[in-house]
């Protein structure tokens, strides 16, 4: 049977090869982690799981919070707050972790970023029936889950937006990784993952009004354990907002592509 | 001529030691920062359709920025440079690999990389095994594979993506020599092709051979273009009249056998060399080292000649045989081990060598030093073979 060749292309690249090559990646992220390990991708469900459990212990038995349905109301402040920092890890390294692909001719760089915050996605859908199943138990299903669809589109332009600006910032700076693994343990306290924001006293609300992973999981809670819409304008004004910042991390990405070979 | 497939004009590319964000945060501070030097310096050359252009340098002449900044890959700091085609490069082999994952797995990577769909890559997979020769383990993973397998799957890919353009970094000296005449014969009919193939070696009768033009770059500059002959040969000669420069006044080794000739630049010293076991079983050598400043990566090479006609039966090198000495700053002893040498009778004379790294330069190099003799009806000797009478 005679067979085209496939030839190289010049020009833009196609949708298509930005989805294959995506995808690609991040299957090869995800088998690099699991394969050879003998629970594979159990693991992926392990680091949720075993917060759930701790902060379970901690916050119900030794400094109750009193916080009801606290199980489902966790896992849901964990999940999203995982997914999230995994993007944000993963992507300060993605570029020199790549190297080689950065170096090969027209290879498209901005998308070792979206890797990162697609390998993070897959965990956090790995995660979803173990969220789908406390919830049954806790407060009963309801079609509102569906909602999680357009939130998690939110907050993938958010995982976007911080990871194409780390993760060229931190081959100009290396400096950039430290800082990003202490703001993800003071962001992680300074969002209402285990905790109720209204706990705060009413000096400190600024800290969760313009934190848009507390806006995004108390909009999930509000959904889920409520079972009522939230206000439909903030979340609104914050899609607009993190459109705009993805879009802007975008645009310096490859204002500065061409330099990433040269730092290295 | 017709139209020129890559016009390189006047091509400077800057670096900074110290990564582009120093000199940022100097001005920020309000500093001078000078950690800057030039790579290239204002090159100018054009490469025609078809051509097989080679390019020879010393480590650190600009050889690779070269490559890589034709290959689209960064933006030089002056100049312009104009490709007309689509350029393909193989700037490193296989250092995308990674050793958990299947030979399959890490071709569809490669291909996807290069710029192939899926279903393009998927239907470029059987070629690539073919080519390799790989077979049954192109589905094993990576870290199964010897170094010659590794390396086959590395070029087979390249060749595979076929690129009008293809850029070829020392990837060449790599391979088995079966191998690396099937790499040859695939080269010449992609240049019948109509390919343009830009390569660098450090291997000069290798590009002789394959090139129409060469150029010799020297510090980011053009030290000789035109034919390979001319170019090689004046390359080869700066490279002796660098070492003979360097070269001290040539002392003997203490306890070393009789050395016939020697030569170097003794930057690091063969201090002693040793043969060790027996011709009826394995042959070893132990080569002592000593560096008088710290270097990265020497080459270790071991010939064997028979001192009857000078017949050189045996060539091997650390690098040939994918052996990294990493970072010699400290005496340094390494062991060299033949299970068999498979020679006829007779008396034989190691070589022993070492160089800098991308044989830039010769350090030491101890000429038909160390004998070696293979006594008559030896066992053991030859290729694996048994009798039978019927």
């Amino acid at each position: 049977m005679p067979e085209v060749r496939p030839r190289p292309r010049r020009g833009a690249y196609s949708t298509r090869y930005l989805g294959d090559l995506t995808t690609h990646l991040v299957g090869r992220a995800l088998a690099r982690r699991h394969r050879r390990s003998l629970f594979g991708w159990a693991w992926s469900l392990a680091l949720p799981v075993a917060q759930l459990a701790i902060f379970s212990l901690v916050f119900n038995k030794i400094l109750p919070l009193n916080v009801p349905h606290y199980a489902a109301f966790l896992f849901i402040g964990i999940t999203t707050w995982t997914w999230f920092s995994t993007s944000a890890t993963l992507a300060v390294g993605s570029l020199e972790g790549n190297r080689s692909l950065v170096l090969r001719p027209r290879f498209p760089a901005a998308v070792l970023p979206v890797t990162a915050v697609l390998t993070g996605l897959v965990d956090y859908l790995f995660a979803l029936p173990v969220m789908l199943v406390i919830l049954a138990l806790q407060v009963g299903l309801s079609w509102s889950v569906v909602a999680l669809v357009p939130l998690a589109a939110v907050q993938l332009l958010l995982c976007l937006a911080v990871a194409w600006v780390v993760a060229p910032l931190n081959v100009f700076f290396r400096d950039v990784q430290h800082a990003v693994t202490i703001a993800l343990l003071l962001g992680f306290y300074l969002t209402p993952v285990f905790y109720e924001p209204g706990a705060a006293p009413s000096s400190l609300s600024w800290i969760y009004t313009y934190n848009p992973m507390a806006r995004l999981i108390e909009a999930e809670r509000t959904i889920l354990l409520d079972k009522t819409w939230p206000q439909a304008a903030p979340l609104v004004v914050l899609t607009l907002v993190l459109l705009a910042a993805a879009a802007a991390a975008f645009a310096a990405f490859r204002r500065v592509q061409h330099r990433l070979p040269d730092e290295l | 001529m017709s139209e020129a497939v890559l016009d390189i004009q006047d091509v400077w590319k800057q670096f900074d030691r110290r990564g582009a964000g120093a000199p940022q945060v100097a001005r920020w501070l309000g500093r001078r920062h000078r950690d800057v030097f030039w790579a290239l310096r204002g090159l100018s050359f054009t490469v025609a359709p078809g051509e097989m252009f080679g390019i020879v340098g010393a480590n650190g002449s600009g050889k690779s920025t070269l490559l890589r900044l034709i290959g689209g890959v960064g933006r030089p700091t002056r100049g312009r440079i104009a490709a007309r085609r689509e350029v393909g490069a193989v700037l490193t082999l296989g250092d995308a690999f990674d050793p958990l994952l299947t030979g399959r797995e890490n071709a569809l990577t490669a291909a996807l990389v290069a710029g192939f769909t899926r279903r393009e890559a998927a239907s470029m997979l059987d070629e690539i095994s073919e080519f390799a020769e790989l077979e049954d383990a192109f589905d094993f993973p990576l870290r199964t594979y010897s170094d010659g397998m590794a390396v086959r799957l590395a070029f087979s890919v390249a060749m595979s993506i076929d690129p009008e353009v293809l850029i070829l970094d020392e990837v060449l000296a790599v391979g088995d020599a079966r191998f690396q005449a099937r790499c040859f014969d695939r080269l010449e009919a992609l240049r019948a092709d109509g390919r343009t193939i830009l390569l660098t070696s450090h291997d000069a009768a290798q590009l002789e051979r394959l090139c129409d033009r060469a150029l010799w770059l020297a510090h980011g500059e053009i030290a000789a273009r035109g034919t390979p002959a001319e170019v090689l040969h004046a390359y080869q000669d700066a490279m002796r009249l660098e070492t003979e420069r360097r070269a001290h006044v040539l002392p003997e080794t203490a306890g070393a056998v009789a050395v016939e000739s020697r030569f170097g630049t003794l930057e690091v010293e063969i201090t002693n060399v040793a043969v060790l076991g027996s011709p009826d079983s394995a042959v070893g050598l132990r080569i002592e080292l000593l560096p008088h400043a710290p270097v990265e990566e020497p080459i270790v090479g071991v010939s064997l000649h028979r001192v009857v006609d000078g017949t050189k039966v045996l060539d091997v090198s650390t690098l040939g045989d994918r052996t990294t000495l990493g970072r010699v700053g400290v005496p340094t002893t390494l062991e060299l081990w033949f299970d068999r040498l498979d020679v006829e009778a007779g008396n034989y004379r190691f070589d022993v060598g070492v160089y800098e790294r991308g044989w830039a330069a010769v350090y030491d190099y101890h000429w038909q030093a160390y004998p070696l003799e293979i006594p008559p009806q030896s066992s053991g000797f030859g290729p694996p073979r048994r009798w039978r009478v019927l």
